[in-house]
């Protein structure tokens, strides 16, 4: 089986950490702080949330390195990332949706455009609409900028199954959100132009 | 997102459902609007920070307590402090025996029992170091030179490497730095590189919601140690001295040396509270060469090769094998690199067949503190450095091993992130940037997302060097210049302490001026050293 370098490294990290050198699992938090810091905000969009959120999954991490035995270590953090949003919401809001707080969100808390609120709100809408898991890769691909590898193996999904759910998904937000809006805008107006 | 990437994306959504493509416009308007709905996640760097600290801690706590057997090095520990003071002790016995000196008392037994000082920070109150803007740091750095063309050029004196580069490192002393510089100079000098170096972040947007932080001071010196080993000399009577006729002596130092091939000189500092270990070098003398005399094939056949430089982890294994026969605890240590630095002008050195290769290989163990590690003025990990003699292959020093003793006391951070970024646009404090004329020669370097750190720095007020470690950004060299070979090093280091920073970039350089006709002679350039007055630009 192929294993990338970032794999390797990280499963020597895993391993030096398992035998309990703390030291391994703190560059283990460097590679991954930044990104799972991102996931779980845009799961969240709250920054206290977030980061009880954040301390709680690390925490988890290092307690449980033992229990990590093979494959990616960076779905397992996601992993522990997604069930520690889960728990949140569980124990504090039980009649929202348990597994992202999008239903709750408010447009303020994304950063669209000061003139465009109305176009992000939409988008917003419409993204709300699609099942979590659909919305999660649509923000692993476009917000995290992960592979269609890396969103697969932290789904634990084939490549092929994330890229049909992303084709369908961006077909359904197609349907939804106004073509005018789509294409009236000027920044995208310009890419089109470079791009065809 | 890149119009490539954008384009990759599609295509492989294409290979799956060849429907989307007829909407290939819409698609790529509606990704372009989706990124742009990407919330600001306001990464704190600071949570970050204390969250790893918090979560190591934790652990290492919990850790510690399950060991059975802990070993903490420290030279003021108790079984250390015997064994020095019992080295010694032999060392005047030595003499004793021999008949040199004659020994009054008899009994030359002290009472050894100080407290084992392991690990300890001591928290004092806000502010109690006093102004931090009177550290040496970045007036150490700067170096000033007015050029024929009038323009500035500054360098930053990297205190390490000392082997790596296999070039001669700048004195503090400006005049010192000026004449090793304009050697061989005729007229006006021609010490300039003829480009400039300019820095530009290209990061993310960092939020620093720390106001207050805490800054180190180590401690160092033990009077009662110094003292004692003072008082056990001065039981003894030197044919030539009388040492009981002074008073209130203390010990500054101690040497001892292996008295064996390849021996070492194990250097006891008080002062400091440091051991440095160096070669006993009349034990590491290679006879063969020194009787090469003009025979410069003989003196070529001892230059190091780069086939000769051990790899990595082989030079690593060689200097941990070194710490743990000599039970050198890496309690506060990270892990261990080797300083590669001399590797970038190999690489872009022409000439490689005639590259210097140094003809040591250093290992640096970083200080940590509360999870962090701890640079000096060039962005390099400060720590501990050991050498290893590659004709020799054996360790031949260490430097700087100290006691992990610390005050700590809050000073006010930076929050504003754009004036961080900019203090680290001008080089942060480790300048080296020099104005060319000749503006198309300029050369980017570009920073990456700062990592929490310690900057090493000192303060030079009260009549005594203190070694402070204040909170700091550590911006990552993510893009080197091109063309020119950067001697900087590979970060940029901005300290967030306010007291600190506050003048960082309108502080007066000393400028060395060339005169229109040469004094000395010829081959001597000659310059004199001029405040700048008012603000520099320090980047062109």
């Amino acid at each position: 089986m192929a294993i990338n370098i970032q794999e390797k490294d990280d499963f020597d990290l895993v391993l030096e950490a398992q035998a309990g050198n703390s030291e391994s699992f703190g560059k283990l938090y460097d590679i991954y702080i930044k990104k799972i810091y991102d996931f779980v905000y845009f799961k969240t969009l709250n920054k206290d949330v977030a980061e009880d959120i954040i301390s709680l999954t690390f925490l988890k991490a290092w307690n449980k390195i033992n229990q990590f035995k093979n494959g990616s270590f960076a779905a397992w953090l996601y992993m522990i990332a997604r069930n520690s949003i889960i728990d949140h919401y569980r124990q504090n809001k039980t009649t929202i949706n348990i597994e992202d707080c999008w239903d709750i969100a408010d447009k303020n808390d994304f950063l669209g455009q000061v003139d465009e609120n109305l176009n992000v709100e939409i988008i917003r809408e419409a993204m709300k609409n699609l099942k979590t898991q659909d919305r999660e890769i649509i923000i692993m691909r476009f917000w995290l900028d992960l592979s269609f590898k890396e969103i697969a193996e932290r789904l634990d999904k084939s490549e092929g199954a994330i890229k049909m759910t992303l084709g369908r998904s961006l077909k359904i937000l197609k349907t939804q959100v106004p073509l005018a809006i789509i294409i009236l805008w000027p920044g995208i107006i310009n890419l089109c132009k470079k791009l065809n | 997102m890149q119009e490539v990437e954008l384009k990759n994306i599609l295509a492989q959504l294409y290979a799956l459902d060849p429907s989307l493509k007829e909407y290939e416009n819409e698609l790529i308007n509606l990704i372009v609007k989706i990124e742009n709905l990407k919330p600001d996640t306001k990464f704190d760097i600071n949570f970050a920070s204390s969250l790893k600290a918090k979560i190591l801690e934790k652990k290492t706590i919990s850790s510690l307590n399950d060991k059975k057997e802990t070993f903490n090095f420290n030279f003021m520990n108790k079984k250390i402090y015997i064994a020095a003071g019992s080295l010694a002790f032999f060392a005047i016995l030595l003499f004793v025996i021999s008949g040199t000196y004659k020994n009054n008392s008899g009994v030359l037994v002290t009472n050894l029992n100080h407290k084992s000082a392991g690990n300890t920070i001591t928290k004092l109150s806000a502010g109690a170091f006093g102004t931090l803007a009177a550290t040496g740091g970045q007036t150490q750095v700067a170096r000033g030179a007015d050029s024929a063309s009038g323009k500035v050029m500054s360098l930053g004196v990297a205190t390490t490497p000392e082997m790596g580069m296999g070039a001669a490192s700048l004195s503090s002393a400006p005049n010192v730095a000026v004449s090793n510089l304009v050697a061989g100079a005729a007229g006006k000098m021609m010490i300039m590189p003829q480009y400039s170096f300019k820095y530009v972040y290209k990061g993310e947007p960092v939020e620093l919601s720390e106001t207050n932080g805490d800054v180190y001071r180590r401690l160092k010196g033990n009077r009662d140690l110094s003292k004692e080993l003072a008082g056990l000399i001065g039981q003894t009577n030197f044919s030539d001295l009388d040492i009981k006729s002074f008073s209130n002596l203390n010990m500054t130092n101690l040497s001892l040396i292996e008295d064996k091939d390849k021996g070492l000189m194990i250097n006891f500092d008080f002062n400091e509270d440091s051991i440095n270990i160096s070669e006993n070098w009349q034990k590491w003398q290679i006879a063969e060469r020194d009787a090469c005399g003009d025979n410069q094939q003989c003196w070529d056949s001892f230059r190091i090769k780069i086939s000769d430089i051990p790899s990595d982890s082989d030079a690593i294994v060689q200097t941990n094998n070194f710490m743990a026969a000599h039970k050198i605890s890496l309690e506060n240590y990270g892990a261990p690199e080797v300083d590669n630095a001399w590797r970038d002008g190999y690489e872009t050195s022409t000439d490689k067949a005639n590259y210097y290769i140094p003809e040591y290989v250093t290992v640096i163990y970083p200080l940590q503190l509360n999870g962090e590690s701890v640079r000096d003025q060039s962005g390099n990990y400060a720590g501990l450095r050991v050498t290893i003699d590659i004709l020799k292959n054996a360790v031949s020093g260490l430097n700087s091993l100290t006691p992990y003793r610390y005050e700590s006391s809050s000073y006010e951070l930076e929050t504003n992130f754009d004036n961080i970024k900019k203090i680290a646009e001008n080089g942060g404090l480790n300048r080296i940037y020099y104005s060319s004329p000749e503006s198309d020669k300029t050369e980017t370097i570009e920073l990456g997302t700062p990592t929490r750190g310690y900057i090493q720095t000192w303060n030079y007020s009260n009549g005594r060097s203190e070694e402070l470690l204040v909170p700091a950004l550590i911006f990552p060299i993510t893009k080197m210049p091109s063309s020119q070979f950067y001697y900087g090093g590979k970060n940029v280091i901005v300290p967030l302490a306010k007291d600190l920073i506050k003048d960082i970039n309108n502080q007066p350089m000393p400028l060395f001026r060339t005169l229109d006709a040469p004094v000395g002679g010829s081959g001597s350039g000659v310059m004199e050293i001029a405040p700048v007055s008012g603000k520099a630009p320090l980047v062109k």
